[in-house]
């Protein structure tokens, strides 16, 4: 008997350690690659196809969740690189959770979209927009919104779906930057917070899951989302158009660190200086994504962006300082209703 | 035979330890741990004078104990069938079942794909009727109370419907040779011998959804669900000892409740 289930645990024993080893020499864990955005699942096809290791896809929920989970494993670092909105990774690298990496064509990303000190840099950009139904609009009678503010008007009631800026990285440099378009300043962001709050009492939603989807089956007549997730849907035969609204857009800014203690360091490094090539910049801007090295992107490629008149740029490094804090005051006045004058003044961004 | 009473005790230890104590032992310790990393009681000071916390805990208790006594009055009849091998028992086991391979944000996913904005109800209730009462439904209390009875039925059922099959089937009969009407008998003789399980069913149905965050992150809106919010602190804020802290205060007060209610049903006699 002790014989017998001394076998058994050997047995099993080997069968795990096989399969760890069987899965370590195929994969490469990074948080968070979401397959229906960037359109990682083509990236990741590509680069599997070239070099027979597959970096993991949908391991995470967005970047937040791909930060909680970096510091709670901190101890026991599981993941060799993360992918997020940069004033995540500037949060990133303050907390201590990244590691500097020496790329090959670093240099050549534009000053602005990487830190100086190589823990994080810039892989694409996308403006934030408004993705339409146009299909559900025409079945409501309703003209297609030209403006943020159209948003506000009562006959768009409950159509528009933006994301809960707590949850994703894209709503949270939206709850940033949309202050700039509505006239804020970096010490007051009253315009942004009231423009928030009021696109919720119009009835429209902040929603906890990828929005592009939502669009496409026309669950959400309009959305505020990265160009790229719907122009993808737009080419896939989905009745969906890019809107860019006339007060202006804001440039998301994507990127990517190496975590502190990667396990595969080498692996790590040769993933991320590809997602940084001509060839998976191409990929990238296939995807409707912007590239931030362009340089050996085809013209055409390059040619097919929407173009925008009234760009607003987002100043990272305050971003980054800030836009926790904001999260915070975001809740506390827009999705639990409070007052907008204190939610702001509790972290000094109330104006002076 | 020793060895083979030292494995499974072994086995049933690593169990206990690995699924109960190790959680308990991390979450307590992250919920007495500060933002500075020092020990205190300071997350637990400030969940509970938080009125937004403490308003959506009181919210998602009542919430979930409605739910769970409708779910369990609900799958009552189910259950019967199922237990008593009745016609359609065998489809309604299996569509209970099939129902725990849908879990949180997959449920939540399903509901809005059902009644969300342009869900497959809305657009078959469009074209039978040209009304839309059922769009977005998903995102009202309503629609949250159909997406939790509706995981909460089949559970409850498939509990109570294992002690139907051990009721003595002679007994209804008899009653009725007695004299007792078919309510009589109902009431008199199988539903006092199923108390003990009913209220089984209803607090397991009760924990379910005390625990059950997914579709709440999707779709409430009417109410802050607990657990939904405590994700948010999570991973949101990055706010672990206040999240652990949530946690410990949620697990103490849906095991002190279900305890409460179990010894006080419990029956006189032994």
């Amino acid at each position: 008997m002790r014989l017998h289930s001394l076998l058994i645990g050997s047995a099993a024993l080997a069968l795990t350690s096989l399969g760890s080893v069987a899965v370590a020499a195929e994969t490469l864990t990074v948080y968070d690659l979401p397959s229906k955005y960037m359109n990682w699942e083509g990236l990741v096809a590509a680069y599997t196809a070239k070099t027979g290791i597959a970096p993991t896809l949908d391991l995470k929920n967005g970047s937040s969740t791909a930060l909680a989970a970096l510091k709670l494993e901190e101890a026991n670092p599981q993941a060799n690189a993360a992918y997020w909105s940069l004033d995540i990774a500037v949060e990133a690298k303050k907390q201590g959770l990244t590691q500097p990496a020496a790329l090959d064509r670093l240099d050549m990303i534009p000053e602005g979209l990487k830190d100086a000190e190589q823990y994080w840099w810039g892989v694409a950009t996308a403006n934030i927009v408004m993705g339409v139904n146009t299909d559900v609009l025409a079945d409501k009678g309703l003209p297609v919104p030209t403006s943020w503010a159209d948003l506000l008007d009562p006959k768009y009631k409950g159509l528009a779906c933006s994301m809960d800026p707590t949850w994703s990285g894209t709503a949270s440099v939206h709850m940033y930057s949309i202050n700039f378009i509505m006239g804020g300043s970096e010490n007051d962001f009253r315009p942004g917070m009231e423009y928030l709050k009021a696109f919720q009492d119009n009835g429209h939603s902040y929603r906890t899951e990828i929005v592009a989807p939502r669009l496409a089956q026309g669950e959400c007549a309009i959305t505020i989302d990265a160009e790229g997730n719907i122009l993808i849907e737009k080419e896939k035969g989905a009745p969906v158009e890019v809107v860019i609204p006339s007060e202006g857009v804001a440039s998301l800014p994507l990127g990517m660190s190496m975590a502190k203690g990667a396990p595969e360091p080498e692996k790590a490094m040769d993933f991320l200086n590809w997602v940084i090539s001509p060839e998976a910049q191409t990929i990238i801007a296939q995807g409707y994504f912007r590239p931030v090295i362009t340089e050996g992107v085809p013209a055409e490629v390059l040619g097919r962006f929407p173009a925008v008149e009234r760009q607003v740029t987002i100043n990272i490094a305050h971003a980054a300082a800030h836009v926790a804090d904001l999260k915070r005051a975001f809740t506390d006045a827009v999705l639990r209703g409070g007052d907008i004058d204190a939610a702001l003044g509790q972290i000094g961004l109330a104006g002076s | 035979m020793r060895s083979f009473i030292i494995t499974t005790s072994l086995l049933i230890a690593a169990f206990v330890i690995l699924a109960f104590f190790y959680p308990l032992v991390v979450l307590t310790g992250n919920s007495l741990t500060g933002q500075d990393g020092g020990f205190g009681f300071d997350a637990y000071a400030q969940v509970l004078s938080s009125s937004y916390f403490m308003a959506s805990l009181r919210d998602t208790l009542i919430f979930c104990a409605v739910t769970s006594v409708v779910a369990t009055a609900w799958a009552l009849p189910l259950a019967w069938r199922i237990g008593r091998g009745l016609p359609g028992a065998g489809a309604l086991r299996i569509s209970s079942q099939i129902n725990f391979a849908f879990a949180g944000i997959v449920y939540g996913m399903l509901v809005i794909a059902l009644m969300g904005n342009a869900g497959a109800l809305v657009l078959i209730e469009r074209a039978l009727f040209g009304t839309s009462t059922t769009a977005g439904l998903a995102f009202t209390l309503a629609g949250l109370a159909i997406t939790y009875l509706s995981f909460q039925i089949p559970r409850s059922a498939l509990i109570l419907a294992e002690a139907i099959e051990k009721l003595d089937p002679a007994l209804v009969p008899a009653a009725r040779t007695l004299g007792a009407q078919g309510s009589q008998a109902a009431f008199l003789v199988t539903l006092p011998l199923l108390r003990p399980v009913i209220v089984e069913a209803a607090s397991f149905s009760f924990i379910l959804a005390m625990g059950s965050f997914g579709p709440a992150l999707l779709l409430a809106r009417s109410i802050p669900i607990y657990p939904a919010v405590i994700y948010r602190e999570f991973t949101g804020f990055l706010n672990f000892s206040t999240a652990a802290a949530m946690a410990a205060i949620l697990a103490l007060i849906v095991l002190g409740l279900t305890t409460a209610v179990r010894l006080a049903i419990r029956p006189a006699t032994p």
